[in-house]
């Protein structure tokens, strides 16, 4: 009985704990806030100029002072601090064969595709030719092997009403479709020393326009440490940049219930 | 009764299936930012000159430093409106977007009673409208551009989350005169090439100056009455000082992090070794021994460990050892030789010059020799020098005409852009992020 008690409160424990464990867990890590917490004005004192002329620090004050080997006959000689001073460099002109307008006109085209009219429905402006043309535009540098998207078919199957079904192929397609708009407006601050091992996953919402629901939620990320919450918090947003920018998203209507929510996973493992 | 609902609960939750996409790889082409002119409300003048003008300079530098970072492309101020005190606070963000900007960077400038200016520093997320930084500078009229580079550090790290460098400065050997009677003086500037002054007049060959990480001191070799040595320097009050009364010559000085200890090469009977000179007690203390020449000492950023050159395995290669000088261990390998190891402030990475096959190369490493990279491919390019933040790697280039200019590379390769400086230029330093 003492036995059976002993091993029914122990079994009890494991349990407590791996729920605390599992339950802690998802408090422990930090959550990054869709809004970031605004920095309070600080003013602060600049010194006077950019040449200082403050007295080094304590270590190194000591040498001069002391009447070691510096005798004036030996110490090098010093121009007078203002006869050879010559006025600030102007730095070489940058190069640029670019109109203002040129230039102008280069941005709007880097743009994001501006909004589509309200009255084009998703349907109309989308078929299997515009679909198959994006995939074809997916970024060359990246031959990724595609997810395994049977499982996830599966697995969604009963939630999507009979008839309306789709198979892992078109779910694969979706994806490369997604894939395509997506990255070419992904930046990610790949010369960072933290970038190895550096993902993100954000919750994505979308009206049937394309068009974002709500701002992309972050879900979890991988590779922050306590010493680099400032390049952790500068990826997310990346990853954020990178969906606002590019939204609205040109998708499939009749798979709208795939692609209302979804999350993405940015990993630049193929850019480092 | 509780925890079988949770547990409930918990074991639920996983249940909801949802697409996952993997974006493995984006675009590297720099961020589109847009910098305007900073508005200053009702112009007034100091001795900056009127704030309406300080607005449009504290603009074009900020701009200027983050373009030099090749990180971001500012966009053509002619793209959008210049906006009013106003909208400082409260942008209006759809012309932005209309231009392609993703962050937008304002302030203004004002002129204070007391005779000091205050500039502000704003940054925004065009496309999610938030506002991701505010700060403000108080400064004497002549420390406006040091305000200009602090708010494009902000802004550099904000958005890429590493520091800044743009409010730092650049000491380098000025040269002038023909190759047979060249002078050399001791030059230093700020990291974007204005506020240039020359701080020796050229009497005595000068070589090989380094910034102290945490002061206002140089080291650099002086060949003064014939006796090369190295030197001490304070920028500040001009003092100058030898270091050591080493018999014989003394080169190739280098600060450790904390700016307490110099290390250099002393040369002895025909070959180089290591000491490290305490600058507070003037002790020095010999850390490798033997027939070889020990040379270019740079310690990592803990302090522990030291990365130099040395031919003791027959040519002219990459040691690293540790800050006593135990347990010496070559760390490059492969074709030619290897030299003027620095170690990154980051830590992560040696950069050094990569003698091979006649040509000079500036190349990074691992501190464990894995992963070298050339960085730049030019006929010589020497004497790596990191940025404060370890982003960017700063060189001499000389052409095969025998000029020689300042440039600077980031460290994936990309960007290499001239350093302005009023003559020829060689052996740049960078110095520590200003305060």
């Amino acid at each position: 009985m003492t036995e059976r008690n002993a091993l029914l409160t122990a079994g009890g424990l494991h349990l407590a704990l791996l729920l605390l464990l599992s339950l802690g867990l998802t408090r422990a890590v930090p959550r990054m806030e869709a809004s970031p917490d605004v920095t309070p004005v600080e003013f602060l004192d600049v010194g006077a100029e950019a040449v200082v002329t403050r007295p080094p620090e304590p270590s190194l004050v000591a040498a001069p002072r002391d009447p070691g080997p510096l005798l004036s006959s030996e110490a090098p000689e010093i121009a007078p601090p203002d006869v050879p001073t010559p006025a600030a460099v102007e730095p070489d002109p940058v190069p640029d064969d670019l109109s203002p307008q040129d230039a102008i006109a280069e941005e709007v085209r880097r743009a994001p595709p501006a909004k589509k009219a309200a009255t084009t429905s998703a349907k109309e402006r989308f078929d299997s030719g515009a679909l198959a043309a994006l995939i074809d535009k997916s970024l060359p540098n990246a031959p990724v092997k595609p997810r395994d998207t049977s499982a996830f078919a599966k697995s969604i199957e009963q939630a999507i009403p009979r008839g309306a079904r789709v198979g892992p192929r078109q779910i694969a397609t979706l994806e490369q479709a997604i894939r395509a708009q997506i990255a070419p407006c992904w930046n990610p601050p790949i010369g960072g020393a933290d970038v190895q091992g550096m993902t993100a996953v954000l919750k994505i919402r979308l009206n049937r326009d394309g068009g974002v629901a709500a701002p992309p939620e972050f879900v979890s990320q991988t590779g922050a440490t306590a010493g680099n919450q400032a390049y952790a918090r500068a990826f997310v947003e990346t990853a954020r940049r990178a969906v606002l920018r590019c939204a609205p998203l040109q998708l499939p209507d009749d798979m709208f219930a795939y692609w209302r929510e979804f999350e993405l996973n940015f990993d630049p493992r193929l850019m480092t | 009764m509780m925890l079988r609902l949770l547990l409930l609960l918990w074991m639920a939750a996983p249940a909801a299936a949802q697409l996952r996409v993997d974006i493995t790889s984006g675009t590297e082409a720099p961020m589109p930012i847009a910098v305007p002119t900073f508005p200053t409300g009702a112009g007034a003048a100091t001795p900056a000159g009127n704030t309406l003008e300080l607005g449009r300079q504290v603009a074009s530098i900020i701009s200027a430093n983050l373009a030099g970072s090749g990180l971001f492309k500012p966009i053509n101020a002619e793209a959008f409106p210049a906006p009013g005190m106003a909208e400082v606070g409260q942008p209006q963000f759809g012309a932005f977007r209309t231009a392609a900007a993703q962050a937008l960077v304002t302030g203004f400038v004002t002129a204070n009673a007391d005779g000091t200016l205050t500039i502000g520093c704003y940054l925004y997320d065009v496309f999610s409208e938030e506002q991701l930084l505010r700060q403000g500078f108080t400064v004497t009229p002549a420390g406006w551009r040091r305000a200009a580079h602090k708010c494009a550090d902000l802004v550099y790290s904000r958005l890429t989350g590493e520091t800044g460098y743009f409010d730092s400065r650049i000491v380098y050997v000025a040269e002038t005169g023909p190759r047979t009677k060249r002078v050399k003086r001791l030059a230093v500037m700020d990291q974007d090439g204005a506020n240039h002054r020359f701080l020796t007049s050229g009497a005595s060959l000068v070589l090989m100056p380094r910034f102290s990480p945490v002061s206002e001191t140089l080291t650099y070799m002086s060949f003064a009455n014939n006796r090369p040595r190295v030197w001490l320097y304070n920028i500040g009050t001009g003092s100058q000082q030898a270091v050591g009364d080493f018999e014989s010559m003394s080169f190739a000085g280098r600060f450790s992090p904390d700016g307490r200890t110099l290390l250099m090469s002393v040369t002895r009977a025909g070959n180089a070794d290591i000491y490290a000179y305490d600058v507070g007690s003037r002790r020095s203390t010999r850390l490798t021994n033997g027939n070889s020449i020990d040379t270019s000492p740079s310690f990592s950023p803990d302090g522990r460990r030291i990365v130099f050159e040395s031919d003791r395995g027959g040519s002219q290669q990459l040691y690293v050892m540790n800050d006593d000088g135990s347990g010496a261990q070559r760390i490059s390998f492969g074709e030619g030789r290897a030299g003027s190891p620095v170690w990154s402030p980051r830590g992560d990475l040696i950069a050094f010059t990569r003698i091979q096959g006649g040509k000079f190369r500036i190349a990074v490493i691992r501190p464990d020799g894995t992963g070298e990279r050339l960085l730049t491919d030019s006929w010589q390019d020497e004497g790596p020098s990191w940025s404060p933040n370890g982003r960017v790697i700063l060189f001499s280039r000389t052409e095969r005409g025998g000029r020689s200019s300042l440039r600077s590379i980031d460290l994936t390769g990309r960007n290499d852009r001239r350093i302005p400086t009023p003559v020829e230029a060689s052996d740049p330093a960078w110095g520590p992020l200003l305060r």
